[in-house]
Formats: C-alpha cells, sequence, structure tokens
C-alpha cells in the first residue's frame, strides 16, 4: 500500500510544491503591505461604512480596520483566494486519482497488484490527505516566518484552529471530488459535477449573505461553515462547522471507498 | 489434471446488453490455453471478470482452486497480467514500473527478461516505441512467481522475431507448470503455440478444443479436375458449399462427412484430385 502513496506523492510533487509556493508568496505580498493597510484603515472604514452589512460580508470588506495579523489575511487571503486554490488542489488530486487514472488506463496497472480495492483506495486517500495537510500547514503557519520577517507579532493559539478548520474544509472539498471521481471515468466530468456543485454552494451562500429572505439557503453551503473570520479572530471553530466538515468527510469517503470496491473498471 | 481456471455459468452484462452469456470454460493446469474470437465477441470481457476488473453479474470463477472475486488480492500475488491496450505511465521510466510491481510481488524474472528483450529501463514510456512499450508490459506479467499468465492479445505491437521469443518463454513456462491463458486474433499464432482452444462468439463460447481436435474437425477442402464439365448441382450436397467451379474443374469445402462428395465425384473421371484438412483459420470460420 505505501508504495502507492509514495508513488502518488513523487509524481505531483512539483503541482504540490508550486501551490505551497504560489500560497506562500501570496502571504508574503501581504504581509508586506499589512502596517500601511493599518495607516489608512481609517479612511477605508469611512468610505464603506454606508455599504450593506450583506454585501461587506459577502466581498470580505466588514474588516477594513484588523489589529492583527490574522484579522488582515482573513479579509485579504482567506476569505477568496486560498480557498479557490484550495478547491482546485483538491479537485485536481481528486479527479487524477481515480477517474485520471481509469481514463489513461493506468489504473489497470494498480489493480493488477496484489491488494484489495479498498487498500488500493485507502492508499490512493492518503496521498490526497497529505497532500492537504502539507499545503494547509504551508499556507497557515507560513504565516508566522513570513510575518516575523516584517516584526510583525502572530499568534499561535488563532493559527492553530485556523489550520484545523482550512484542513477540514479542503478535506471536505477532496471527500467530494472523490466521491465523483470514483463514479466517472473521465476527468473532466469529476472538475464539471464536483465543481458545480461546490459552485452552486458558493452562490447559496453568497445569495443568503445578499438577501435576508434567503437567509436560510446558508445551511446548504460549505461556505457557511467555513468561517475564517471568526478563526482568524478569536481562535474558535463553531462547533456546527466541525460537525458538518465531519459530516460530509465521513459520508463522501464512505460513499466512495463503497462505490470503488464494488464497481466494474474496464481498464 | 487440475483446472487453473474454472468458469461456471457467467454472465456478464452492461444495462441491457449482455456481453457474456453463462460461459462456462475449464482451463488445465501447465496448458498454453488459446481464446479466440472476433471484435467484440467477449473475449477482453471474459479476462477482465477473470483479474476482477470487472464483476460477474452471474456465475462465478475459480482460479488456481480459489474464487476469483473473494480471493482477488492473493490471487493476483501469482497471476502475471498483460492487457490488450498497454496502458503505462508516460512520465515514468522502465525502471520505474518493475519497481512498483516488484515492491508488492517480487522481482521474479524481471531482470532476467530485461536482458533478454534487450530493453533499456532507464528510457521513459513517453520515449519508447510501441514494440518496446509491449516489451515492458510483458515484463511486467512475469514480475513476482506467477503460475498462471492471463495475456490479452500479447503479440500485439511485437515484429516476428520479438513474437518467437515470446512463443518460446510462454512453452517453457507451460513447461515449467505455469498456465498461459491468451486471447488472440492470429489464427496461425493459436494454432502454433497453444495446446488448446475455445472460441466465444457474441458471448457464447462456441467451442473448447484440444488444439489437435480442433484441427481435426470435419472440414476438408476438396479440388477436383475431371475430363469433361463438371455440373454444379450434382455439387449441391448438404454442408458442402461450392467454393469455385469453372469447367472441368471444381473446389469445395466439405463441413461433416466427405463421403457425399467422393459419391458424386465417382460419376465423373477424374483426372486429379486435392483433400486437404482445414487450417485453424478455416474451422474457424465455420464457426461463424
Amino acid at each position: 500500500m505505501g508504495n502507492i502513496t509514495l508513488r502518488e506523492l513523487w509524481d505531483r510533487k512539483w503541482s504540490l510544491l508550486a501551490y505551497c509556493l504560489g500560497s506562500l508568496g501570496m502571504l508574503l505580498l501581504y504581509i508586506a503591505t499589512f502596517r500601511s493597510t493599518q495607516a489608512s484603515s481609517q479612511q477605508l472604514q469611512a468610505l464603506v461604512k454606508a455599504y450593506p452589512k450583506g454585501f461587506l460580508d459577502a466581498f470580505g470588506l466588514n474588516n477594513l480596520a484588523p489589529t492583527t495579523i490574522e484579522q488582515y489575511l482573513d479579509a485579504k487571503h482567506f476569505s477568496f483566494i486560498w480557498p479557490l486554490l484550495a478547491i482546485i488542489l483538491a479537485l485536481s488530486r481528486a479527479a487524477a486519482e481515480f477517474a485520471g487514472e481509469i481514463q489513461t488506463g493506468t489504473m489497470g496497472l494498480v489493480l493488477s497488484l496484489p491488494l484489495r480495492r479498498l487498500q488500493i483506495f485507502m492508499a490512493k486517500y492518503a496521498a490526497g490527505l497529505i497532500t492537504i495537510l502539507v499545503f494547509t500547514t504551508v499556507s497557515v503557519f507560513g504565516i508566522i516566518p513570513a510575518a516575523t520577517a516584517y516584526n510583525i507579532p502572530s499568534h499561535l493559539h488563532i493559527l492553530v484552529p485556523a489550520w484545523i478548520l482550512t484542513s477540514l474544509f479542503m478535506w471536505s472539498i477532496y471527500a467530494v471530488g472523490l466521491l465523483v471521481s470514483v463514479w466517472v471515468s473521465d476527468k473532466t466530468k469529476v472538475y464539471g459535477i464536483a465543481g458545480g456543485v461546490i459552485m452552486l454552494s458558493y452562490i447559496m451562500n453568497l445569495m443568503a449573505l445578499l438577501s435576508s429572505r434567503l437567509n436560510t439557503f446558508k445551511h446548504y453551503s460549505l461556505f457557511y461553515y467555513f468561517d475564517t473570520q471568526d478563526v482568524l479572530t478569536k481562535g474558535h471553530i463553531p462547533t456546527h462547522s466541525l460537525v458538518v466538515f465531519a459530516a460530509v468527510i465521513i459520508i463522501a469517503t464512505g460513499l466512495a471507498a463503497w462505490h470503488f470496491n464494488q464497481r466494474d473498471i474496464s481498464v | 489434471m487440475a483446472s487453473a481456471i474454472n468458469i461456471k455459468g457467467v454472465t456478464k452484462t452492461f444495462g441491457s446488453k449482455r456481453a457474456l452469456d453463462d460461459v462456462s470454460l475449464t482451463i488445465p493446469t501447465g496448458q498454453v490455453y488459446g481464446f479466440l474470437g472476433p471484435n467484440g465477441a467477449g473475449k477482453t470481457t471474459t479476462i477482465r471478470c477473470l483479474m476482477d476488473y470487472i464483476r460477474v453479474s452471474r456465475g462465478a470463477i475459480d482460479i488456481l482452486g480459489k474464487d476469483a472475486h473473494a480471493n482477488s488480492a492473493e490471487l493476483k500475488a501469482v497471476v502475471g497480467y498483460l492487457s490488450s491496450d498497454v496502458q503505462l505511465h508516460d512520465n515514468w521510466t522502465g525502471k520505474d514500473h518493475v519497481n512498483f510491481m516488484a515492491s508488492t510481488k517480487g522481482r521474479g524474472r524481471a531482470d532476467e527478461l530485461v536482458k533478454t528483450f534487450n530493453l533499456d529501463l532507464s528510457v521513459k514510456v513517453r520515449n519508447l516505441s510501441s514494440g518496446n512499450k509491449q516489451k515492458l508490459a510483458i515484463i511486467l506479467a512475469f514480475v513476482g512467481q506467477p503460475k498462471l499468465l492471463i495475456m490479452d492479445e500479447p503479440t500485439r505491437g511485437l515484429d516476428p522475431l520479438l513474437q518467437n521469443q515470446l512463443y518460446e518463454l510462454l512453452r517453457e513456462f507451460a513447461i515449467s507448470g505455469g498456465t498461459v491463458f491468451l486471447s488472440s486474433h492470429n489464427l496461425t499464432e493459436v494454432q502454433q503455440l497453444c495446446d488448446s482452444v475455445a472460441v466465444i462468439r457474441a458471448g457464447k463460447i462456441v467451442a473448447a478444443e484440444a488444439m489437435k481436435d480442433i484441427l481435426q474437425l470435419r472440414v476438408h477442402l476438396v479440388q477436383a479436375v475431371a475430363t469433361k464439365a463438371i455440373n454444379k448441382a450434382d455439387f449441391k450436397l448438404t454442408d458442402v458449399e461450392i467454393q469455385h467451379s469453372s469447367g472441368k474443374t471444381i473446389a469445395l469445402k466439405a463441413r461433416g462427412e466427405i463421403d457425399p462428395i467422393i459419391k458424386a465425384l465417382a460419376t465423373y473421371n477424374v483426372t486429379d484430385l486435392d483433400v486437404s484438412h482445414a487450417s485453424l483459420e478455416d474451422v474457424f470460420m465455420e464457426y461463424y
């Protein structure tokens, strides 16, 4: 089993490195502008104070006077750009590991090994999970050296819960992507179907933020439970977020494992 | 003789399409067993069922005395597999492939075969010719200690010299107690290599015979020359096909008894007569 996991990680090491460096680079860019943004925050607050709260929430403009680097990065990085990177990375891994290998026929090589289907699933899953943890670790704990370089204090009691939440969010996206990936035999279908579901989930949250009449929609969106503002301000993860992410991960992973174990693979 | 593969009433459906229809087949240990059939007949589906890549809708398959589905992982330690459409990782080298397979199955004869086939394992697959990719796939099938080789058109893409090397390798494997189950379109190859052969058509096994028996199936090619013009009507007989008739010459293909042809020819003054057994190809064509 270990050889499959290691091989998966080795084959996709450059893309993981690129994503990590990309995330780290953006962190550095934002951290470099933290002090100057703090200085002009009063003017920005005055500029947007007349905007509706829902609009400010939807576009991450609700905290233009950040007191900590974590709050600042929430507004600049973790509320939009980082989730986008995380979604693309998680879906590309999920798509490549199963549908991609079935599409190219290389799954035949793996299936000819003396391993049970569930062992193959778990080996590939482990590679995906390690990728997620490496990316979230670099993305979140990378703040510490980057902030230190600019003499800006960072707060471990905030970063640890932030790492847990970002990891759970990315893991959920990966699990949803995997569920589609084991069902189809074409990578583009994974991007289309899982990407569509995630986009719909994002739109539902956006609609709930923009209209109080559609407020209940937010409960059906993963993005509502990915409350980076709460975690990067107070270091607090709401219980409902933990429950929902755990449920999505367990259900999607369980269904994916079950289907991969019983499906026909014509390679 | 114990059976290496025992397929018992296997049916496989894909939606409303029945790819295999109540297929039963026993492959004895120590044989090279050919599996013939045209495209879409069910050869690859049968092989994928053997490998447990796809699951049977009905029936059961035993390999080396164990259920092919329930003991799939255990069996793959002793089964070497070559797919008809060899798909390897383009960005891996041959060595990466061998090491990947050997990490769970052991190296077995891999290194010896690399030398036999004179294959450079350091080259990435994307830079290998189709023949070299096929060589690598054959080596991968031999990785570990296989007791059974399942090969779907193993000589595809190989030049005649390499084909002969592979035939030799498979014969040695069978002589040493291994079993080879191979599908092929190449009837000459099957005729040269196999001890027994099964023919599948439209998902059903239409013949499963020892090679010597299938070659002796009663299909004869008869060519006769007479002193006077031959009347075709005299040869419109049951199970006899007139392949060619021109003046004093007639060519016939007879399935079953040859005696009615001899009796019909006896009414002529025959100056030349050639009777030959049908080749495997002719016998095969009789089934389709």
